[in-house]
């Protein structure tokens, strides 16, 4: 595992976070301490509602929590300019409406643009490295097609294309994997691995399909409320009693052959 | 979801620097032609050979009348093309215009205030000469200012009525728009009874937007507020194509929202004070003319604000030019603000209905 050169091994730490929309409801994150190591993959999971697109987005800089702090590389986020950041750390978000009709290179190519100047057009560095993203996400073919009149998942693996594009240290997604088929999901968490194993990528993930976290993620936090309820290892946190509680439904876990992973299958109907 | 009816749309190639420059020279060549038309055409056709002679009745015409206009058409339609196309970046609403959502109005309001409260005073102070019209660089800075004041006034309470829960609401935007305008326009007539009635005549045919006569040094302040504007939105294009697509997605692209969206929301409304206080309320150009160079050109602000300032100037100076022409015969002539208001009204209507069936 790579480090940074204080010697910290933590990309992203935040403490004690807390948030609410306004002060006499509920907090909506409350209390959560949080680490991502550097080439560390960490799932974010929990039901609707438990605050895990809030969290992502204190991470991000987005919203300012009212108590506690987020270090980002060392600093304080609260020190971080927008400019510089964005060259450290892009998100994946869960809204993708475009209310214009850019095409989807235009967007991928948006992602360059905290490496240039005000009026620059792209270089051709910058074409290269959005191509590159383009190919890797099998967009290519339908490039210079307006983002509006393509399908959810292709405007889905734009959205990640671009943010790969920004090419930054940490990445954050929220539910990137809603609208793919089977092969993108796949891909989509191989191509992050790929990343993440040669050391230039950390990703912090919240996702609703637990066996694509348990698969593919190095620790998972399972949130709830607002808290952190388990952190850990996948097989750790993954088990039928503490999931049976925290979703209310009754589910089956059990260990898949092929990866050494737990998966969990809901009892749907019954 | 891939529709064969806009194989057309498909696959827009990239703007590079060629594709711009093609754009803004052919814009430019536009502009150009239809300028010199306005200027040749009219109740009284001028010979181009004729005017460039000294002390003739078609020099006097060209310089001291249908000059002055064009200027004028120019830099109020330019300057209103462009800031509706970035207003609709901002708001990400693309049914944005200041004339619909009553920056204009402000705009109108706060002008009006300015003159008849600069009337009241002389009336009480002495026989110091300032006309409805408030003509002179005496009176354009002060309306200006007054005109800019107004319009981020009723931005500010259009973005306040349209926010909810974080997010802004399109279709609440224009309904605050509609009801301020009209908010606007009653408080506009009251002002109109405190002054002499020669005074609120003065005031009527500014308040339909029209490109009557202003004299040199009133086109040059609103040059250098339209101008210099202008070049900001320009320059701020790039950021105007991330904050387009979302605050949240242009934050995480680096970009400063706030104090972006400030800046710019200052900026538009200054400019279109400074073209209310030129040429009064001109409806629908900011929303005609962005729309159509979007359909051609594409949605990449770099292009397109330059674009909707160049064709805005054409869309605005041609109208003019249509409503000297098309009235000839009865020896009238319409006000542009009626011309535009009759091309965008039905156009922002067939784009609402558009915009609904896309929500559902």
């Amino acid at each position: 595992m790579d480090s940074g050169e204080d010697g910290e091994t933590r990309i992203l730490s935040a403490q004690s976070l807390s948030f609410q929309w306004t002060a006499d409801e509920k907090p909506v994150v409350d209390d959560v301490s949080l680490d991502v190591g550097f080439g560390e993959m960490v799932g974010l999971i929990g039901p609707n509602g438990a605050g895990k697109s809030t969290l992502l987005r204190l991470c991000a800089g987005l919203l300012t929590p009212h108590a506690g702090e987020v270090r980002f590389l060392s600093t304080s986020l609260a020190e971080w300019a927008r400019k510089p950041l964005a060259r450290e750390m892009a998100i994946v978000p869960q809204d993708m409406s475009v209310p214009f009709a850019f095409s989807v290179e235009e967007l991928v190519l948006m992602a360059r643009s905290p490496y240039k100047g005000a009026l620059g057009f792209e270089t051709l560095e910058d074409l290269e490295i959005a191509r590159a993203a383009l190919e890797e996400f099998d967009l290519l073919q339908i490039s210079g097609r307006p983002i509006d009149r393509v399908s959810g998942g292709e405007r889905q693996r734009a959205f990640i294309a671009r943010a790969i594009t920004q090419q930054p240290r940490l990445l954050l997604c929220d539910e990137p994997s809603s609208h793919l088929d089977l092969h993108h999901q796949a891909k989509l968490f191989r191509i992050l691995r790929k990343r993440i194993e040669n050391g230039s990528l950390s990703v912090l993930v919240a996702l609703h399909d637990l066996n694509l976290a348990a698969a593919a993620c190095d620790r998972i936090v399972l949130m709830d409320a607002g808290q952190v309820v388990a952190c850990g290892a996948p097989i750790d946190v993954l088990s039928a009693k503490t999931l049976e509680s925290v979703y209310r439904t009754r589910l089956v876990v059990d260990i898949n052959e092929a990866t050494g992973r737990p998966y969990v299958l809901t009892c749907a109907g019954r | 979801m891939t529709t064969t009816t806009g194989r057309t749309a498909l696959n827009r190639p990239r703007l590079t620097g060629a594709r711009w420059a093609g754009w803004i020279v052919g814009l430019l060549a536009l502009t150009t032609a239809i300028a010199m038309l306005a200027l040749l055409l009219g109740v009284t056709p001028i010979s181009p050979v004729r005017a460039l002679t000294p002390d003739t009745l078609d020099q006097t015409i060209l310089l001291g009348i249908r000059l002055p206009r064009v200027l004028l058409g120019l830099m109020v339609g330019g300057a209103l093309g462009a800031a509706g196309a970035a207003l609709q970046a901002i708001l990400r609403n693309p049914l944005a215009d200041p004339f619909v959502l009553g920056v204009s109005g402000g705009a109108a309001l706060g002008a009006t205030f300015a003159i008849v409260a600069g009337a009241m005073l002389t009336m009480s102070i002495g026989p110091l000469e300032i006309s409805g019209q408030a003509d002179g660089l005496a009176g354009a800075v002060p309306i200006s200012i007054a005109a800019a004041i107004g319009a981020l006034c009723s931005t500010f309470l259009m973005l306040f009525v349209a926010r909810s829960s974080g997010r802004l609401e399109p279709h609440s935007m224009l309904l605050a728009g509609v009801v301020f305008n009209a908010f606007a326009a009653a408080l506009i007539l009251f002002l109109r009874t405190l002054v002499t009635p020669d005074q609120a005549h003065a005031l009527l045919p500014w308040l339909v937007g029209n490109l009557g006569h202003r004299s040199w040094s009133y086109l040059a302040t609103g040059a250098v507020l339209v101008g210099a504007g202008t070049c900001f939105l320009i320059l701020r294009s790039s950021r105007l194509n991330l904050l387009s697509v979302g605050e949240e997605s242009a934050a995480t692209l680096g970009v400063d929202v706030e104090r972006t969206r400030l800046e710019l929301i200052v900026v538009v409304s200054m400019i279109v004070g400074a073209t209310v206080s030129l040429a009064g309320l001109v409806g629908f150009v900011g929303l005609v003319v962005p729309h159509m160079l979007r359909l051609v050109i594409g949605p990449d602000h770099r292009l397109l604000i330059l674009a909707s300032a160049l064709g805005g100037a054409s869309f605005l100076v041609g109208c003019d030019l249509l409503s000297r022409l098309a009235f000839l015969s009865v020896g009238t002539e319409l006000p542009v603000g009626v011309v535009t208001a009759m091309i965008g009204a039905p156009l922002f209507l067939v784009l609402l209905r558009r915009s609904d069936r896309k929500r559902h």
